[in-house]
């Protein structure tokens, strides 16, 4: 019997979501039986993404109340009686904001000791190498079609996933812009090796600050916000431009999403604009994975974590990145 | 100067908003004779299309803007009634080119001319659906949207010069397809001649997303978007996974002053991994071979029919291409300026 605590969802937000949205819940394990492991949570994430399922809208399916709020972990097995999951071994899996969970091993996986060295800790598996990394590499590589020497524009750029798009835009020779919300976050932009930042809340117009950053225009939009800053992003792209949609942080929380006002661009400047869904690369993740590595072994990648300490402050941490108060991938430390 | 004259339709002040007659001059003008390399072409037929509304605003497009006080440009078919020296086209030879709105035009390689064959089909059918229009259907299906004959196919403006022209491609191979247009009449025709297998007439739904949602319920695999506004918004709500959306037109928002608002549900690309892309036809007329190939097969069989909406009379012209905007016409679009044969 093992004791611990996890958030299950109390009401339906509406709009930014609210701690009293949330409940946090005292829980007993059982003992396990034959082919379970017990894991302890050490890491959970807070994702944007996530506020789609608390409500249920059009196209996510809702959580149900009183469920457990899903999420990615990393943790380690404290006890097994499964020959698949070691006692002591590393691991990764949808979690969910619980301390501890017993699991058959299904959606489990063991940390490879070969990816995971050096500066590359286990949080990795839950942000460079979880959903926001390869949602930045296959956002680049296979949506947008990135070439050498395309100018390309990423918004929430000091996030991890834009911070992993703009660097690895950059190793593939191109011109980066980023946009982010404050001044610390652009001067991390140059850091990393953007080319230029724009900072959207002293800016001014959008479109205006768009094309001066890139009189030119741009050939690749990754778009993490949606609304306002996606129509400014529209009407500065060049011929033949391509738009990742990747995340809508701006919509999540309105019953009525802004969307877009430029849609005849589209025609006159022939652009695509593609929405991804990470898991559609799924068979390619390793090797996604495997480059990545390689790149942040050779110095070329970065990225950056905003942990918070203590299970009990996983709603403010999770409602707090829809004013963008996080800077980087922002994880919450359970154990 | 040949002792000819004809009269042309110049642009007489950039429309504000929806164009008014106002607008354009109907006027005399002195007719050129043919320069080395270029031919004198009498005008039979000029075409009418919404595109013409963004060349009438003065900024940088996919096509240059129409000058004030200068002849406005289009596809036309006419006859060659005199050749310059070195011309490679002949007296009585048909040929499309882009300098309609004129009564004769003086033919040069800027004009895009391109002899066509009057056996095939009707002179004018190479202004409609063997010319931009039907090329613009069959580059948008088969090269943007990634059509294939497994897919549901969702049209919009669907008895239009182009959207008839895609249900019918997409028909010939199998495909379901529900068209959209303006009037009981227009449905009808989709129907019967067509042979789509729903079509909606949307001025008469009150709820066009409901509408559309009825029509597809497995969801839509190609929506060919010729209108914009709401149609897309209905679309959006109803594509399945992995859907195409090709660009081709937005007919509601050409006279707008200002974007509209919408879509609202653009958000919707990223659950269903959706891709919306923008063309123009000029950068495919590599297929121009195919397209003659596909269509003048569908056209022998009985499976590719189209509409034309005629006015008579070049100084008609500017009222033909405002009732583009009203809805006014069923089918391609044509002004007959001239009796055919010219020579």
């Amino acid at each position: 019997m093992t004791a611990g605590r996890r958030w299950v969802l109390a009401r339906r937000p509406v709009g930014v979501p609210s701690t009293d949205d949330f409940r946090l819940e005292d829980m007993t394990l059982p003992a396990l039986q034959d082919g379970q492991a017990l894991i302890r949570v050490d890491h959970i994430s807070v994702d944007p993404g996530m506020r789609s399922r608390l409500s249920g809208d059009s196209y996510a399916p809702a959580l149900d109340l009183g469920a457990t709020i899903e999420s990615a972990g990393v943790g380690q097995v404290i006890a097994s009686r499964s020959t698949k999951l070691k006692e002591g071994a590393r691991v990764w899996g949808g979690f969910g904001w619980q301390t501890h969970l017993i699991t058959d091993g299904r959606g489990v996986q063991a940390l490879d000791p070969d990816l995971y060295k050096g500066p590359i800790t286990p949080t990795a598996a839950i942000g460079l190498f979880g959903i926001p990394g390869l949602t930045a590499f296959f956002a680049l590589l296979e949506v947008g079609k990135l070439r050498p020497g395309d100018t390309v524009l990423v918004s929430s750029a000091a996030g991890t996933v834009g911070a992993t798009a703009g660097q690895i835009a950059k190793i593939h020779g191109c011109t980066v812009i980023g946009i982010a919300g404050s001044d610390a976050k652009c001067a991390y932009l140059k850091e990393i090796g953007f080319d230029a930042s724009i900072s959207h809340r002293t800016c001014g117009d959008l479109a205006t600050a768009f094309r001066a950053a890139a009189p030119k225009g741009y050939d690749i939009y990754i778009d993490n916000v949606g609304g306002e800053m996606l129509d400014a992003a529209i009407v500065n792209m060049r011929r033949h431009g391509r738009l990742v949609i990747s995340g809508q942080i701006a919509e999540y929380n309105t019953t009525k999403p802004r969307g877009i006002r430029h849609t005849l661009p589209f025609i006159t400047q022939r652009l695509r604009m593609e929405g991804l869904v990470v898991y559609d690369h799924h068979v390619q993740f390793d090797e996604a994975r495997r480059q990545m590595a390689t790149w942040v072994h050779e110095g070329r990648l970065r990225w950056r974590e905003d942990i918070i300490d203590g299970i009990e402050n996983a709603p403010t941490a999770f409602a707090g990145l829809f004013s963008g108060d996080s800077f980087g991938r922002r994880l919450i430390r359970v154990a | 100067m040949s002792n000819l004259t004809g009269f042309e339709v110049r642009l007489k002040s950039r429309p504000v908003g929806m164009p008014t007659p106002d607008n354009f001059d109907y006027v005399q003008a002195p007719v050129a004779d043919p320069k080395e390399g270029e031919v004198l072409v009498r005008n039979i037929w000029m075409s009418v299309d919404p595109y013409m509304r963004g060349r009438m605003i003065d900024r940088e497009s996919y096509v240059p803007p129409f000058q004030i006080g200068h002849a406005l440009q289009g596809g036309a078919i006419g006859q060659v009634i005199a050749a310059g020296k070195g011309a490679t086209l002949q007296v009585g030879d048909y040929v499309s080119h882009m300098l309609g709105w004129r009564d004769y035009a003086v033919v040069g390689p800027m004009a895009m001319p391109q002899k066509i064959d009057p056996k095939l089909a009707p002179i004018q059918s190479f202004l409609g659906a063997l010319g931009m229009p039907g090329m613009t259907a069959y580059a948008g299906l088969y090269r943007i949207a990634a059509f294939k004959p497994t897919d549901t196919v969702f049209v919009s403006a669907a008895s239009g010069a182009v959207g008839s022209v895609v249900c019918q491609l997409a028909k010939a191979q199998g495909a379901y397809v529900v068209g959209s247009a303006g009037s009981d009449e227009k449905c009808q025709w989709l129907l019967k001649e067509a042979k789509i297998d729903r079509a909606i007439n949307y001025r008469k739904e009150s709820d066009l997303d409901k509408a559309v949602g009825a029509a597809f319920l497995k969801g839509i695999d190609v929506y060919f978007e010729n209108v914009g506004g709401k149609h897309l918004e209905a679309a959006l709500n109803h594509m399945r996974v992995f859907g195409r959306i090709a660009m081709c037109g937005m007919i509601e928002q050409y006279n707008n002053t200002a974007p509209a608002p919408g879509p609202w549900n653009i958000i919707m690309t990223i659950p269903k991994s959706l891709r919306i892309e923008g063309f123009v036809v000029s950068n495919h007329y590599d297929l121009l071979p195919k397209f003659y190939q596909e269509m003048g097969k569908l056209i022998a069989e009985g499976k590719m029919k189209w509409q034309e909406s005629v006015t008579d009379g070049l100084q008609n012209a500017p009222n033909a291409f405002l009732g583009l905007f009203k809805g006014e016409n069923f089918g391609k679009a044509l002004v007959r300026i001239g009796p055919d044969k010219a020579v």
